[in-house]
């Protein structure tokens, strides 16, 4: 398990809420400069792969 | 094609064959859409543009060097009910595509995310790269927006998040462009 904060489009988004191994909470809707919509979130992940990550 | 008619009022038949009509809108009418063409538009900037950004896989100075691009270049459109943002342009090109050629990234059956998180972290540790989370989840958005067009898929819908937007991998001819401005002597 870890946790952390990135920002993502709406797509990103969707792919990551996609699956169990994610729990995404949007914290704020971020200023854009295109019709794309961009957040900040909070990621609690349970893959393994978050061990070759930086925390 | 250049037209003034309004669009068909049978949108309801056309979904129940599975149609879209998807809207894309630009400041000149265009015979073909592009989406090579996207990332270099001078209106898309920023975290838009970011999403294209190549990612070095080696170390620095390490030869040869590996160079990871996996977004693939898409143009976006909105279907009947998206409501346009300003600046987006008072041309708007139309295209009717059939709805089950998009992969719907809220749900991502296929999970081409985890796939393409997988190759990444693959890759990372061949490459005795270290990757933050943020660059881990850029790449892997890129990627699996790749694996779905090696897949064979027109583009992406969102239909949790954005339900009225999609995105197309290849060029587009317009069936139908037409112009939403005011002409002078109006």
């Amino acid at each position: 398990m870890s946790e952390y904060e990135l920002e993502t489009d709406e797509f990103g988004l969707a792919f990551m809420s996609a699956h169990d191994d994610f729990t995404v909470t949007i914290l704020e809707e971020l200023n854009s400069d295109t019709p794309m919509k961009y957040y900040r979130v909070k990621v609690k992940e349970v893959t393994q792969d978050a061990d070759n990550q930086l925390h | 094609m250049l037209g003034s008619g309004r669009r068909g009022s049978q949108a309801g038949q056309r979904l129940l064959r599975g149609l879209l009509d998807l809207l894309h809108y630009s400041d000149e009418p265009r015979e073909v859409i592009d989406p090579q063409k996207h990332l270099t538009n001078k209106n898309i900037r920023g975290a838009e543009r970011d999403l294209n950004y190549p990612t070095r896989m080696t170390p620095f100075r390490e030869e040869p060097e590996v160079i990871y691009q996996p977004y693939p270049a898409q143009s976006y459109w909105g279907d009947e009910n998206y409501i346009p943002e300003a600046g987006l342009g008072d041309y708007v090109h139309t295209s009717r595509q059939p709805e089950e050629g998009f992969y719907d990234v809220s749900e991502d059956m296929d999970k081409f995310y985890m796939i393409a998180r997988e190759e990444i972290m693959d890759m990372a540790k061949t490459h005795g790269k270290q990757l933050s989370p943020q660059e881990v989840h850029r790449l892997a958005t890129g990627r699996a927006m790749g694996i779905a067009k090696e897949q064979g898929y027109l583009g992406l819908s969102n239909r949790k998040f954005r339900p009225n937007v999609y995105t197309q991998f290849e060029a587009v001819v317009p069936d139908l462009i037409e112009y939403l401005g005011k002409v002078d002597n109006e």
